[in-house]
């Protein structure tokens, strides 16, 4: 065996190969000292721009107590300026705006189910009706309606995603929710779990103004776009901080330039049980046929 | 921070030709044997203080080389085995059809890597360290981070292995040197 062994494992590296491999060492050693020589430099031009004591000369001036007197006066101005003025409502407002995002965020994160009815004008005009339901955070069934027929179905159950159409009497099954291909779902890609619809409320949605109504308990955030046009609605459940209505607006470039059309429209209910016989049977799940699927057809 | 130089001509320098030889003796393809000379390199330069303070460094220099030949080999080993699976069919009558010399002796080269790379991490380094690079059994030990003792276990067990795993190589071999 060893003989065999040293035969295969025998020390005949090619004299091309080997060439090679030493331009490796000579690469690896020349990064070697470049770093060094970046490493040297930086520390250098650290020291020098703040640890040198003419760097400090500055901070000796400011800290003289004639600048700073006059400083404290400056910001005491300023700020009464500010009050009187009413300025401080903007940073207020911004803040009071941001706490809420987080908080509508949270809420949306952490709720347990959902049913959303929503209804999307598409380009070519035709509306499109969806209703979405979360079962869980993982598990979602979305159906598409063309008027009152139901053509498409998405069941999201964790890593599954199954894209049944009921037209062609076909289905699909995707690893994620960016390779699905039926253009109906693309545009409720953001409402499809509470990650995603919490993502967009908090990191896309800035509020800029805000309507309440003590009456019935609601609040309506209005969202801008770049134009400073009203983009989005979304109203809130004053008491749960759930939204439970958004409406979106697109600028419809053929009429005048301020015509903005309703897009979107979706509903919400929040925390009602659905059923289970919405999600595809546990037992039919890995050997999903397209008959089966179009069996589940709500 | 001029010493990083000091350290490679210390460290690297004195074993660089070692490195690709040991490299090149297991891994045997030169795009593969560049890639594993880099990771060993990376390896190795992370692990610089810790490899200054061993000691033989040289040893576990060379020893790292031979653990990212043994990756590479199972790497190897993997890919090999998922383009089999697609094109099972195709390869063997392609075989089968040019059974020349050379050929063979590259299956046989293919099958005792391997086999190398299905041995236990373990065993497969002290192997090749006895046998490819003839080390005593303290050498070995200390770069494998065990006893003496172990070491000569690791070494037995893995010739075993590989000798129950090629016995129809070592036949054909011996007669081949009979027909000699």
């Amino acid at each position: 065996m060893d003989d065999l062994l040293k035969q295969v494992f025998q020390d005949d590296l090619p004299p091309e190969i080997e060439r090679r491999m030493k331009n490796q060492f000579i690469q690896f050693k020349e990064n070697i000292e470049r770093a060094d020589q970046e490493s040297d430099r930086t520390s250098r031009i650290i020291w020098q721009r703040f640890f040198k004591p003419i760097s400090w000369d500055w901070l000796r001036w400011v800290i003289r107590k004639e600048v700073m007197a006059f400083s404290s006066m400056i910001m005491i101005i300023v700020g009464g300026f500010l009050h009187v003025s009413g300025h401080h409502n903007a940073m207020a407002k911004t803040l009071s705006f941001l706490n809420t995002s987080v908080s509508i965020s949270n809420q949306v994160q952490e709720a347990k189910s959902m049913e959303c009815k929503m209804q999307v004008t598409a380009e070519d005009g035709l509306h499109l009706t969806y209703t979405i339901r979360w079962f869980s955070p993982e598990m979602t069934r979305a159906d598409v309606y063309e008027g009152e027929i139901a053509i498409k179905s998405l069941w999201v159950a964790g890593p599954e995603i199954v894209v049944a159409d009921y037209i062609n009497t076909t289905y699909h099954k995707y690893q994620s929710l960016e390779q699905i291909e039926d253009h109906e779902f693309m545009a409720v890609m953001g409402f499809l779990s509470p990650e995603r619809l919490a993502a967009a409320i908090y990191k896309e949605w800035e509020p800029r103004q805000y309507r309440k109504n003590d009456q019935i308990q609601k609040g309506t955030y209005v969202y801008l776009n770049d134009g400073g046009k009203v983009a989005l609605e979304m109203t809130v459940d004053m008491n749960t901080n759930l939204p439970v209505r958004i409406k979106k607006f697109a600028f419809d470039p053929t009429r005048t330039a301020d015509a903005y059309e309703l897009t979107m429209e979706a509903q919400f209910s929040w925390d009602k049980l659905n059923s289970p016989q919405h999600l595809i049977p546990q037992s039919q799940r890995d050997n999903l046929g397209a008959k089966d699927i179009l069996k589940i057809r709500s | 921070m001029a010493n990083e130089k000091a350290v490679y001509e210390q460290l690297i320098l004195p074993v660089e030709t070692r490195m690709m030889r040991t490299i090149w003796r297991i891994v045997r393809q030169d795009q593969l044997a560049e890639d594993t000379l880099q990771d060993a390199m990376a390896i190795i330069w992370r692990k610089r203080n810790h490899i200054q303070q061993h000691p033989n460094p040289s040893a576990l220099i060379l020893k790292i080389c031979l653990n990212c030949a043994y990756d590479s080999l199972r790497k190897r080993h993997r890919l090999r085995r998922q383009q089999d699976l697609t094109k099972l069919t195709a390869s063997v009558i392609k075989a089968r059809n040019n059974a020349s010399q050379d050929l063979e002796q590259k299956q046989i080269v293919a099958e005792i890597l391997n086999a190398i790379g299905r041995l236990p991490r373990k065993q497969a380094l002290a192997v090749l360290m006895r046998i490819v690079q003839e080390q005593s059994y303290d050498v070995i030990a200390k770069s494998i981070g065990c006893s003496e003792t172990t070491a000569r276990i690791h070494v037995s067990r893995g010739r075993k292995r590989l000798s129950q795993w090629l016995v129809h190589l070592q036949s054909s071999s011996s007669k081949e040197s009979q027909n000699d």
